[in-house]
């Protein structure tokens, strides 16, 4: 499986709220080499501290957090210039955040180069971006059975 | 400018590392206090242990480094809201300024 990671899915790793424990397994299988694959924006990184901080989270740990974020299995797509024209072209006709304009134009971006299977993202974002991008909630993910296995032997 | 030093030990041979860093005002008025507070022998201790401590959490597997940090997280300043929340609150923000 190959995912658009989208930020507010990225910030679930680091609370403890519903799915959280899934987006660490999802994560995880990514390190794992097995035919997952994750992708998000470098935005992103940005994203998840601004919300990290709203969150009243200090400085230094909100800096834990990203260097964390960074040292697993996800690509960091840079934002082109070919992203941001696409991004123009989603804001105004869906009506959607400049943010959520500029994931939808880099999954779109990566869904042509590395055949992406979905946008993950969580209830709210679903909803708003469900009629650009081919969406999933992080519920409809089904873990490997093998996968399973070894989480529950531990 | 602080300096501050620690020991590997290996079996028979000793090495001891220096290294120096800077810290910040207001990084080095909570080593003072933490320092003061919790009885330690000296600032160096302080962060001898802070080092162990940091190179224990990066020891971790990559899953249970990331279950251990949102632990980290939650005690250090417990979530008020979701993440969903958070993401959308800071897309508004864009849209204000």
């Amino acid at each position: 499986m190959r995912f658009y990671l989208e930020p507010s899915v990225l910030v679930k790793a680091f609370k403890l709220e519903e799915n959280s424990d899934k987006i660490i397994d999802i994560i995880n299988l990514f390190e794992r080499k097995e035919g997952w694959y994750g992708f998000t924006s470098k935005w992103s990184l940005l994203e998840v501290a601004r919300a990290l901080r709203k969150d009243g989270k200090p400085e230094e740990l909100i800096s834990l957090n990203l260097d964390e974020l960074r040292r697993h299995e996800i690509v960091f797509a840079s934002v082109s210039d070919e992203m941001l024209e696409e991004s123009k072209d989603i804001v105004t006709p869906y009506d959607v955040y400049a943010s959520d304009a500029l994931h939808v134009a880099t999954f779109r971006f990566l869904e042509r180069k590395e055949r992406l299977d979905g946008f993950l993202c969580d209830d709210r974002h679903y909803h708003q971006l469900r009629k650009t991008v081919s969406v999933l909630k992080l519920n409809e993910i089904q873990l490997p059975q093998k996968f399973k296995r070894i989480l529950t032997a531990k | 400018m602080f300096k501050y030093w620690f020991t590997i030990v290996y079996p028979g041979i000793c090495l001891t590392t220096t290294v120096a860093t800077k810290l910040s005002e207001s990084e080095t008025k909570l080593l003072e206090k933490i320092t003061e507070e919790y009885g330690f022998l000296s600032k160096s201790v302080v962060v001898r242990n802070a080092v162990r401590l940091y190179l224990s959490l990066l020891s971790l597997k990559p899953k249970e480094r990331l279950i251990t940090l949102r632990l980290i997280n939650e005690v250090i300043s417990p979530s008020r809201r979701s993440s969903s929340e958070l993401i959308a609150e800071t897309h508004r923000e864009e849209d204000e300024t």
